[in-house]
């Protein structure tokens, strides 16, 4: 707030005007609605973004990864077993083959397949020259393929790790096969071959097949490579992990990074809201969350500037009000004693005399407008004070009837022994403007109840004023208590101030309470007056 | 869009638990027969033509020297029986069995072949010929036996023995068989 409003002249307008203090919302539910967000929130966004980013990218390098190195390491297992077969056959297999020599062929063949690699079980058996192969039987009775070497001989059956097709077996007669088979979960290469079209004279039929060579099968155990295979999974996977540990920790940096000006946004908008003016939000970086903040601190630094000026001219033009009643008051006070005079002392008749009760009547009017002029500025200066004191209800209104000559107009209801803590001076306006109110705009009957009534769980006295008129206008209602509202347009020359319902009001808000003005469903007006009983923290 | 995010990371999980491992094969060729490129040098038997003995070579094998003494008792090859060879030696199997011995009188070792005749046959002079001289044919081998069941017939044997002036041997069994005793069969 840029500069302090002038120091009032007047006594009872020292008090600073107060900031205006809308409603504030109470912090819990503040705390239910970030709650509200946390499933929706950014910070679970752009987790839950990093992380489904940061996942399909290992998952995606490992998957890569993983069948390129399977596919490696399987062609590189193949190969070498391939070519391991492919060179002891060409090593044992003779270009020319002696006339029944297929069983030793075979047994050499299975020797030196055996022999060279423990992981790998061979079968060597001859082959018909034409008709179905014979193939190895699969399982030999008893016996376990994967039984240690040294349990095993090399024989003319021997069984491999797996049975061979009849389609394997017819491929493998025209050149060399292989396929992968899995027997049991465990993975196991199979390869086919016979050694190549014999050289030299070639006879038919039987004659042939006493020079053929041998079929062969091996079949390798890849065991072994499942099990690296199995271990570089491993491996991937905690790599996987560990990326997405770490996206989650860098997701919850930025996340952090970006909310954390946000949160300040808002903690400087809501005190913006409740009335801190001054509220500025610290503008570091060049990213558009530091221009948001900017742009922030511009818009508050006009509207504080706006609304400040706006309430040193409300503050101004309201000292003039009271400035100006204040200085009415004096002459007022001078003119209404000459004016008695004269009524008194000039001419009880003619034209001299009328005018002088005139002047006198329309004086005493003017000097109750300055009078609630400067009721009214008290109000707005937040000078008035309540004067509490136990009160006898029936009493306090019967007292202000009498005051006002009004006690034979108005029926009064309300039980006698009610007391209540108020400002008997401030609760005597009230009823008077009411009461007043009601016999100058309404038509009689007039009533007045009051009693005992509790609102929002505290105690309190409701009084209404009720009359037999045709009712407030629709279109007054609203704005029935604003300062210099009357009902009758036309009638601008009445004996109220057009400030009576305004003090009223004010002094009922000033306990504590409410005034409030409605239409009876008969076309009376009705304006209920509630008072707590309670002592109030305004006191 | 968090449902395509979690439909997507689902396919992905599922395809790689499935996809995992050692995956079977259909069969996949993997190029042409292995050449067959071993060359052993050739085997030399002696068959009979015309009743006389007649050195015939067939191919051998890698790392079986002696294989010309069980080729005797195979039948012989179209092509040998077309060129009017016959064979005298019985249908059976013939087992040698190499044993190193040092000669007396000589430094070098030297092999000894015994024959082992798998059953029971009657050798005729001739099939005596075809096996001595045919296993003296056999790099490394200074004399040959032929193991024989004692008591076994025979007027040839009996003959063969008077022929090289040798003793029957004392159980009778070992028969020591030499090419020169058949030199009237060349």
């Amino acid at each position: 707030m840029t500069g302090r409003p002038r120091q009032p002249r007047l006594p009872h307008l020292r008090r600073p005007l107060r900031p205006i203090r809308p409603f504030r919302p109470p912090f819990r539910r503040r705390a239910a609605a970030e709650r509200r967000w946390w499933l929706t929130g950014l910070r679970v966004r752009l987790t839950a973004a990093f992380l489904a980013v940061a996942l399909l990218a290992s998952v995606l390098a490992s998957g890569i990864s993983y069948v390129l190195v399977r596919r490696s390491m399987l062609a590189a297992a193949q190969d070498t077993a391939l070519t391991e077969v492919r060179e002891i056959i060409a090593r044992t297999v003779p270009d020319r083959i002696p006339p029944d020599t297929t069983d030793v062929l075979a047994a050499d063949l299975m020797r030196r397949l055996y022999a060279s690699d423990d992981r790998r079980l061979a079968y060597a058996g001859p082959m018909a020259w034409q008709g179905p192969i014979v193939l190895p039987s699969f399982p030999r009775g008893g016996e376990d393929p994967a039984a240690p070497r040294e349990e095993r001989e090399p024989v003319a059956d021997a069984v491999l790790h797996v049975p061979v097709t009849q389609e394997f077996a017819q491929r493998a007669a025209h050149g060399m096969v292989f396929q992968r088979v899995v027997r049991d979960g465990r993975p196991y290469l199979l390869i086919g071959a016979q050694a190549g079209e014999q050289m030299g004279e070639q006879a038919e039929g039987a004659e042939a097949q006493r020079t053929t060579p041998p079929i062969v099968f091996v079949s390798v155990d890849l065991g072994r490579e499942a099990r690296q295979l199995r271990s570089f999974t491993r491996s991937l996977l905690i790599a996987d992990a560990a990326a997405l540990a770490f996206a989650l920790l860098l997701a919850l940096l930025a996340a952090r990074g970006v909310l954390r000006p946000v949160r300040r946004l808002g903690r400087a908008a809501r005190a913006l809201g409740d009335g801190d003016l001054a509220t500025r939000v610290p503008a570091r970086g060049r990213d558009e969350l530091a221009d948001l903040a900017r742009t922030f601190n511009a818009t508050a630094q006009a509207l504080e500037r706006t609304v400040t000026e706006l309430r040193a001219m409300d503050a101004a033009s309201r000292r003039f009000v009271a400035d100006v009643s204040h200085e009415l008051r004096t002459p007022l006070t001078a003119m209404l004693a000459v004016t008695d005079v004269l009524t008194e002392d000039g001419g009880r008749d003619g034209a001299g005399g009328t005018a002088a009760r005139l002047v006198a009547a329309e004086t005493r009017r003017l000097g109750a407008l300055v009078d609630h002029l400067i009721e009214i500025s008290r109000f707005d200066a937040g000078a008035a004070v309540l004067q509490l004191d136990d009160v006898l209800l029936g009493e306090a209104v019967a007292g202000t009837l009498a005051a006002r000559g009004q006690t034979g107009r108005v029926t009064v209801t309300g039980p006698d022994e009610l007391v209540v803590r108020l400002d008997p001076r401030r609760f005597d306006v009230i009823v008077a403007n009411l009461v007043g109110n009601a016999l100058k705009h309404g038509a009689p009957p007039v009533r007045l109840d009051y009693g005992p009534a509790a609102r929002d769980a505290r105690s309190g006295v409701v009084l209404t004023v009720t009359d037999g008129g045709p009712g407030i206008p629709a279109d007054v209602l609203p704005v029935v208590f604003d300062r210099f509202v009357k009902a009758e347009a036309a009638r601008t020359r009445s004996e109220g101030s057009g400030l009576g319902l305004a003090i009223a009001r004010e002094n009922a808000v000033l306990h504590g309470g409410t005034l409030e003005a409605a239409n009876a469903s008969d076309g009376g007006a009705v304006f209920t007056l509630w008072l707590p009983t309670a002592e109030q923290e305004d006191a | 869009m968090r449902n395509t995010t979690a439909a997507a990371v689902a396919a992905l999980v599922l395809l790689a638990a499935t996809a995992c491992g050692i995956r079977p094969t259909g069969v996949i060729s993997a190029g042409s027969k292995p050449i067959a490129g071993n060359r052993p040098g050739p085997i030399t038997l002696y068959l009979l033509k015309d009743g006389r003995l007649t050195p015939v070579q067939r191919p051998g094998l890698p790392d079986h020297g002696t294989l010309a003494i069980p080729q005797l008792g195979v039948p012989l090859t179209v092509e040998e029986r077309r060129r009017g060879l016959t064979t005298r030696v019985p249908r059976v199997r013939l087992t040698p069995d190499p044993v190193t011995i040092v000669a007396e009188g000589e430094l070098e070792p030297s092999t000894l072949l015994e024959v082992t005749a798998g059953e029971k046959r009657r050798w005729s002079r001739a099939a005596l010929a075809q096996l001595a001289c045919t296993a003296e044919q056999i790099q490394g081998v200074r004399r040959t036996t032929l193991r024989i069941e004692p008591g076994e017939d025979s007027g040839v044997i009996r003959s063969y023995l008077s022929t090289t002036r040798q003793e029957p041997p004392p159980d009778a069994t070992h028969l020591l068989l030499t090419c020169a005793a058949f030199a009237d069969l060349k």
